[in-house]
Formats: C-alpha cells, structure tokens, sequence
C-alpha cells in the first residue's frame, strides 16, 4: 500500500459551476416571479383604483338621480293636490301654503296634502340641518322653530320599491340602494325682489291704491332693507333672474346678509309664462273679471256664463264659504234687480263723464241706471200760487205752478255742469191746466262742490224761468201723481228717481192768495232707479219745504265716509268697499256701501246667518294687473301638519308695513277670537288661519281698526292687489343619498352603524305649475322647471 | 445557454404583449376616465342651464349657456355664464397641442359687476367668448379634459324630440335636450400627434385606431325664460 500522501483533486469549477447554474435559475425564476407579482399587484391596485373610482362616479350619479326621483315624486304630489278646477264640480277649491296644500269641496273636513316625505312614518330628519334652506342665524328669531324643519326618509330598494322604511324592510325588496326626503316651499309666501319696493304716497283723495311696490322692502332683515334703492335701481333694466343676484345691488350686501334673507325673498311668484294662461282666477278657476272693463252685458241676467251677473249669481261660493246649510248667492242676498244695480253702481263708479257714461238699461222707470260722478236728486217741489179771482164781477183765479228739483253733489272735489237738465214727468194736470212733463234747464257751468251730508251744503235747486200758469175758477183738485225726475247731461240719463206726490192739495178762488205745495224728500239720493221708493217721504211742513237746504228729516245719522266715486278705472279690488249698496225696502239700505270688513255677512255689516258676505267679491273681481309679486296669506310653514309649523313674517309685514300695520302681521295666522273669530270655509274646521279667498282677510279686525267705515278698509284698499291665498310656482328642497349595504346588514333596513352613505345631493329646484286647459274636467296641470341646483356634500 | 436565451426572448414577447396589452388597457382606461369626466361635467352643468334673458348660443362645436354654479359666497350671484369649447392648439402657441375640452366661465365676481361697469346678463354675452382668446380679468378657464379630446360636438333637439338643423341656436328658450359627443384617445397617442403634421390624414393614421367615441344625452329642463 503506497503511503503516498493523496492529493485532493477539487474540482471547483465543475462543483460551483454546476451549483451556480442551479442559482442563476433559482435568481430568474425569483426575479421573474416577483417582476409577475409586481406587475400583478400593479395592475390588481389600478384596477381598484379604476373600479373604486366608477363606483365613486357611480353611487354620485346614483344619488343624483335619486334626488331627480325626489323632485320628480314632489311635482307628482303638487300635481295631485292641485287640480284643474272645474267650475260646477265637487272639487272646487284649494290653497296652498309652505309645505302643505289645503283642498275643499263644500265638505267638512278639508283634506289636507302634506308636500313633503312624511316624518310620521318612520326615521325622521331635520331637512334643514346646516340652515341650508332657511339661510344664516341671525334670523331664526322669524320661525319659531329655529329652522326645524322635520321630513322623512323615503327609502328605495334594490327592486325599485319607494317608501318608509316600514315598506322596504324584511328583505322582500333586496338591499336599499338610496334615500331621499324633500319638502316644498310656497314661492308666493315670499316677497318678490322684482316688484316689491319702496310704498309711496297715495294720491289724494286715496280712493284706493294698491300696487306691487307698497309690499315694502325695508323690512328685509340685517340691514338689507336699508338698501332698497340699490335693490331697486338693480333690477332695472333686466330683473333679477334669481334671488343671489340681490347682491348685486351692493358691494356692501354681505353673504350672510343674504343668507339671512333668503328664505324670505322670490323673483318666481309671477304669472305662469304660458300662452293663454293666466294666474289672476278665481276660487273655481275661472279668470277674474276685470273691473274696469265691465259693461252693460255684464248685468244681464241669463247673458253670458261668464258675466258679472251670473258669476255673483252663482251660489257655489256661498257654498264654498258659509257654514249654513242654505247658503244664499249674491242674487238672493241683495235681489235679482238689485244686483243688477249693484253691478251698474260698480261700473258708474268708475265712469268718467268725458269718456263714459254710467250704464242705463232704458227703461222708464230703470231696472238699473248706474251712479254717475254728478249732482243727485234730492228733492222735489210743486208749487201752486193761486192768485183769487174776483166773486163780483166773477173774474177767474190765476194759478202758476212752478216745480223744483233740487240737486246734491255729495262726493269729494268738484264737479261743473256741462249740457244737463232735468224733466219731472207724471205731473198732476190738475184738471186740465197744466202738461204733466216739466223739463227744468241745469245751469251751465256750475260748479258744485263736494261736501259730506249733515255738515257741508252743496245743494243747488233749479226751477224753469218761468212757471206755467192758468187761470181757473171754481175749486180744481190736485191729482197725485207718481212723479219721475230724470237727470241727465248730453241726452245720457244720469240719475232717475220716482215718488209720488201727497194728494192733500185742494186749493180753490178765495179771498186771499194762497199757496199750495208739496215736496218730497229722498233720504240717500244715491238711489238710483225704481225701487227707491221707499225712500221718499213729504216734508213734513206744509208750507216751507227743505230746498236748497239739508233734508232734515234724513239728516243721515249713517256712516258716510264712504261717499266717493272714482270716476276712473277701479285701482285696487278693495274700491269694492266705495260701492253703493241698491235701494231695498226691507234690507233698508240707504247710506250702506258693500262691507269688506268683519262680519261683513249683509249689508252694512249686520250678520245674517247663511248670507254670503260682501268681501267674497273680491275673489271674482281683479284689476287686471297681473298677479306677479302677489303674497300668499297662507304663508304658515306647515300649517296644521302634524310637524313643527313655522311663521315666516317678514313677507306679510312687507305686505303691511305702508299702513304702520306691521306689528299685525302675525294675527294673519291666528285664530283665536279676538283675533280672527269668523269660521268660513276651510276654517270651520282647519284653524291654522286658513284663508279660503283672499276676501277672508276682511274678517281681522285689527286690520279694520279704523275711524270710520272707509278708515276701516284703508288696509284692505291697499293690499287687495297684492294677496293670493295659493301659488303657482313651488321649491322643491331634497336632500338625497346613495347607500351600500354591507355583509351582515339586515337586508332593507337602514343601520347607520353598518350601512354606508356613499353619495350625497342636495338640490333645490323651483318649478311653475300652469295649465294648458283651465276649466276642462280631466285636464291636468303642467309643470316646467325655472331653477335647477345640485349641491354636493 | 440557448436554453437561457430562448427563454429570455419568449419571455421579453410574453413581457412586451403584457406591456402593450397593459399599455392599451391603460390607455382605454384613461380614455374612458377622461370622458367619462368630462361629459359628467358638462351633462351637470348643462341639466342646471337656466333660461334668462341672456340667449343661449350653440352650434356643432361650441355652447354657451347659463347656469348657477357659483360656489363663492363673496360673488354676487349664484348664475355663472359658462361656454365649452374645444381647444386643438393652444391659442398663444399654436404649434403646442392641447387637444382639451376648455371650459370658460364667467363668474359674477365684485370687480364683474361693479358699478355696472360690465354687465355680466347683457344680451348676447357669449360674444365675448366666440373665438376670442380668454380674457383673464373677467373670466376663468377650466380644462375638462386635456390632451385626448380629438373632437367635441353638440346636437340639439327641441322639447319634442325634433333635431334642431338650423344652427348656430341662439334664443332665449333653450333647446330640449343635447346630445354631447366627445371622441377621445389617450394621451401618449396625443403626443404623437405633435409628431406628425396637423392634417386629417396625417392624424388619422395615427390616432385612427385608439379613437373611442363617448355620447350623453342632457335633458335641459328649463326650457323658457
């Protein structure tokens, strides 16, 4: 055995060679994998980017669309609650406030439509937290509720079910995917920032003024009513489109002094932008008559559907407004004739003799014959003188006869006779002697100046130049006689009246003159036709009579600050009030005007129950203005809802600021008995101040707090343009939200633990309802959207 | 060691299609985002458009309107007059390509209605904009989406559904609904553009293949002033 040390023969190479390959490959394959991994764990999170991303996009389009689904179910539910009314059918009337419409059919209870996702259901909200809607927080102190204003959640199911939460619950409807809750605002509970403005001073005598701009800016709060001429001089000429732009009337407008207004101002409450359509119609949908426009076929009876006559005809009103079984229309309460003479009155009053003249049926005597701006026939004088004859030699008496008219000019400033007489027919003939038909020459130019009855005397009196006289003998005996005076000025007829004159007239030749009259005085000369009979009496001396002095015997004891005619178009609605009352032997209505005041059931005011009062009128009457900037007295938020209900005063102390009655705004809501005690309508059973029509406001009597009966409706006079009691254009506040419901949340139900908001929309949209075909049954209201904002969260 | 080789080049293929596949997929992505983003924008703004007494104005490549999209408290109006336009080159160097969706607006700011100085609701404002370059004392710019527009278009129908042929719209009244048509490709395909001269056929060559074409109807409730 060779000892031989043994060499080691490494083989380095070959050994590491074939170990490092082995590496090289363990190094690619590492490399590799993780070069995979990389690229796979690159693209996994930019696909979870991506796919994060649309969901993102998707739930905010979601929620979006869901706040879409709000507005389209709240213009589904002003679109129910507001019909087109259909003149003679059940469903004849409903106002609208914030949040709530009211509908009336003539059947107590009214129904009430909340407009707005019911919080009574289940899972309430606050809409307005964060005063979105409400604006800033210097004028909480205008709701009396802070702002709260409580919605509900309306929950949408993966299957497309919409409800409370009791209607997508137990998992029948899959997973919720959204919810949203809207409430909506009455635009015309607000002031319009494009009419209101500075009231100005009425002119003189104020028979009535009531115009957009005596809604009076200057009560906008913070400070921003003091800036009403920058507000103004903004809007001129392009007005405001929206309300922000207010801002633009001053640099020193500061956000939150907008804010803290925005609740309380519009530039929507217009008339709906539609061809054909008007806004200014009654409580049956029916346009409003224009005052001023009103003829002779207007007091037809059985005329034209559409006329004066037949609309106060109509009895549904009365069945709209009074709580008696037997409700009576304006025909019954004042007589199928005497309406006919108010209709007239109203569009006398409104005549002005250079352009037109009062209406004047023809007839002898007149059904009706309009009171005209001139003198009024007072009172009526014949007169015999009888000159004896002699006894021997037998010479025959002479007798002259002279009859008197005299003529009042009650109303205010001055009025100069123009080409007028007057004829007094039925005369006795007193045998023969005389014609029956005198026709009396009123002096040209004269200028009668207007005073009060009782207190200033404008009385004029005019015989012929000369009297007729006769010559008689023996004893002839005087006739009564039914006697009609007619007035009139360039052939027109303006004032008639018709008495009858006392048969105590026996004069005979005697020994000494002697004279014989009798005269009749009228105790309201403002009758005018046939039915004033009633009216006369004789004077109650034998031998000195009344003329050209006041007529003692009716020295009025009445009211008459309401002696005015307008003779031009009727201004304000409220003028209703300067009407004359026709002549009614058993209303006794002399010196009575219709009474747009409390308790204005019958004439002058005394209740009657069932009788429909007189300021109801206002509703079918309008001025033809417009209906732009009108302020909505239902102006309570949530009136009568089982949710907090909230005043919004600033719009009606804008509305009676001008009349020092701003402090009264809130009695406009009340409905306690010493505040508004009526019961009319909705009211009966409603509360919540309810107005049915815009006359109801009549019955506050803090409103009617004046000195006498016309200082009474000076607040009537000056708002009655400028009120509505239901709106045509609506904001639809939403608040909506997408929601992912994770595993482990019970299906259909809303866990805020669980579940996840992952989109969020507010929108605000202002929509204007109008109609296509008012008055047809069947028809539908049309909507079309004037505003439209998406706020994100 | 061939064996080493063969395996780098399957494996520098398999790479390059991952990357190219990557890369196209990348790029629709991008091109989806971008129009995606933009025709939401527009569609947003378009649904809140607001009939005033300041005509809309539209034709096949710009629209004007007014909306109120103002988000400053200090401005003096919620109503902004907003137009799209698209943006091939930029105006001030035209030979940089932009390829963007431009959104411009004008915002009732203080200093845009002082005084009355500038009435921002003057009829026909959209004048202002009309091929004019922006005027950055009274307005402000957005891009929607830049680089990858290759092009935008608008149609117009009325509130009946009816295409509204005679154009440029301008009324007060607005149209009933526009449908937005934006063609998108991605950005690196835009580079390329700048590479090759500004011609249809030049372009089409190279952006003809990557071209995605994205359409929304907008439905513009307010119709009438």
């Amino acid at each position: 055995m060779s000892n031989r040390p043994t060499s080691t023969i490494h083989r380095p190479f070959s050994i590491s060679h074939s170990s490092g390959e082995r590496g090289v490959a363990l190094v690619l394959t590492l490399s590799i994998l993780a070069l995979v991994t990389l690229l796979l764990i690159a693209f996994v999170t930019s696909m979870r980017v991506e796919n994060a991303a649309s969901k993102n996009y998707n739930e905010l389009i979601k929620a979006r669309e869901l706040a879409q689904g709000a507005i389209d179910q709240a213009v589904a539910q002003i679109r129910a609650a507001t019909p087109v009314r259909v003149p003679g059918l059940a469903m004849t009337n409903y106002v609208t406030f914030p949040g709530m419409v009211y509908q009336y059919n003539g059947t107590l209870p009214a129904t009430l439509v909340a407009l707005y996702s019911d919080p009574t259901l289940g899972d309430p909200t606050n809409l307005n937290s964060g005063l979105w809607i409400t604006g800033g927080t210097n004028n909480l102190g205008e709701f009396s509720n802070n702002g709260t204003i409580n919605v509900g959640w309306l929950y949408v199911a993966q299957d497309g079910t919409i409800g409370p939460p009791s209607a997508v619950s137990g998992g029948l409807h899959g997973p919720l995917v959204g919810r949203f809750a809207y409430w909506v605002d009455d635009e015309a509970a607000k002031i319009n920032i494009n009419t209101a403005g500075t009231p100005t001073v009425p002119p003189t005598p104020d028979y009535g003024y009531s115009a957009p701009n005596e809604v009076d800016l200057s009560v906008l709060l913070d400070g921003l009513g003091a800036q009403v001429p920058n507000i103004t001089g903004a809007r001129s000429p392009n007005p405001f489109t929206t309300i922000e732009e207010i801002k633009r009337a001053s640099a020193t407008i500061a956000p939150d002094v907008f804010d803290d207004n925005r609740f309380e101002i519009t530039t929507y409450s217009n008339d709906a932008n539609y061809p054909g359509n008007t806004d200014d119609r009654d409580v049956f949908d029916r346009p409003r008559l224009v005052l001023s426009v009103l003829g002779t076929a207007d007091i037809t009876p059985g005329g034209n559907a559409t006329n004066a006559y037949n609309r106060l005809s109509d009895a549904n009103l009365a069945n709209l407004l009074s709580s008696s079984a037997s409700p009576l229309a304006f025909q019954t309460k004042y007589g199928a004739t005497g309406l006919e003479q108010l209709i007239a009155n109203i569009i006398g009053y409104q005549a002005n003799l250079t352009t037109t003249w009062p209406p004047d049926d023809g007839n002898t005597p007149p059904v009706y014959l309009g009171l005209a701006n001139t003198p009024l026939i007072n009172e009526v004088q014949v007169r015999y003188d009888v000159t004896p004859g002699t006894v021997t030699p037998p010479t025959p008496s002479t007798v002259k006869r002279t009859v008197s008219v005299e003529l009042y000019y009650m109303y205010n400033g001055r009025y100069t006779t123009g080409s007028e007489q007057l004829q007094v027919a039925g005369l006795p003939p007193v045998g023969g002697l005389f014609l029956t038909t005198v026709t009396i020459p009123v002096t040209p130019n004269k200028v009668f100046t207007g005073g009060i009855p009782g207190t200033v005397q404008s009385y004029s009196v005019f015989s012929p130049a000369v009297s007729d006289s006769a010559t008689f003998t023996g004893n002839p005996l005087t006739e009564s006689g039914t006697l009609q005076i007619t007035y009139s000025r360039s052939g027109h007829r303006l004032n008639f009246a018709q008495t009858t004159l006392p048969r105590n007239q026996i004069f005979s030749a005697g020994p000494a003159s002697s004279v014989y009259q009798g005269s009749q005085v009228i105790g309201d000369p403002a009758f005018n036709g046939v039915n004033n009979a009633a009216e006369w009496a004789p004077y109650t001396s034998a031998s000195v009579a009344s003329l050209g002095s006041i007529n003692t015997g009716f020295s009025p004891p009445f009211d008459v600050s309401k002696v005015v005619m307008r003779a031009g178009p009727i201004q304000s609605v409220g003028e209703l009030g300067y009407i004359h009352l026709p002549p009614d032997s058993a209303l006794k209505n002399a010196w009575k005007y219709l009474t747009l005041q409390p308790g204005g059931l019958a004439p002058g005011g005394a209740a009657t129950a069932g009788q429909i009062p007189d300021w109801a009128m206002l509703d079918l009457f309008t001025v033809g203005t417009g209906t732009g900037g009108r302020i909505n007295i239902n102006s309570l938020v949530n009136a009568g809802a089982p949710e907090p209900t909230a005043t919004r005063l600033v719009p009606l102390k804008a509305l009676l600021n001008s009349l020092g009655l701003a402090g009264k705004a809130s009695d406009v809501y009340q409905d306690g008995t010493s505040v508004r005690a009526d019961t009319y309508g909705m009211k009966q059973t409603s509360g919540a101040g309810v107005f049915d029509t815009i006359g109801e406001i009549c019955e506050i009597p803090s409103l009617a707090a004046g000195a006498n009966q016309a200082a009474n409706e000076a607040a009537i006079r000056r708002i009655a343009n400028l009120i509505t009691v239901r709106s045509n254009t609506f904001t639809i506040w939403v608040l909506a939200q997408s929601i992912k419901q994770p595993p482990g949340s019970t299906i259909g139900t809303y866990n805020p633990n669980l579940d996840v908001i992952t989109g969020d929309v507010k929108a605000q949209a202002v929509v204007e309802r109008y109609e296509k075909t008012p008055g047809v049954a069947g028809a539908t209201p049309s909507f079309r959207l004037r505003y439209l904002r998406y706020l994100y969260n | 060691m061939t064996i080493l080789v063969v395996m780098m080049v399957v494996l520098f293929s398999v790479f390059d299609e991952i990357n190219k596949a990557w890369l196209i997929g990348e790029n629709r992505v991008e091109t989806f985002t971008q129009a995606r983003a933009a025709l939401d924008y527009m569609s947003r703004e378009l649904t809140q458009a607001i009939a005033t007494n300041i005509a809309f104005y539209g034709d096949g490549q710009h629209v004007y309107f007014v909306a109120p999209v103002n988000s400053n408290p200090q401005n003096q109006a919620d109503l902004c007059e907003i137009g799209y336009e698209l943006e091939v080159t930029d105006p001030s160097n035209p030979k940089n390509l932009t390829l963007k969706i431009t959104r411009r607006l004008i915002a009732p700011t203080p200093s845009n209605c002082a005084g009355g100085a500038w009435n921002p609701y003057a009829a026909k404002w959209w004048t202002v904009f009309y091929n004019q370059p922006i005027n950055k004392s009274t307005e402000s710019s957005t891009a929607l989406a830049s680089n990858c527009v290759y092009g935008l278009q608008f149609q117009y129908y009325d509130q009946h559904g009816n295409p509204i042929t005679s154009l440029p719209y301008e009324a007060n009244i607005l149209p009933g609904s526009i449908i937005v048509n934006v063609t998108n490709m991605d950005s690196r395909t835009a580079t390329k553009l700048a590479l090759v001269p500004n011609t249809a056929a030049a372009w089409s060559n190279v952006a003809s293949s990557t071209l995605r074409v994205f359409s929304t109807t907008v439905y513009l409730p307010n119709i009438s002033p």
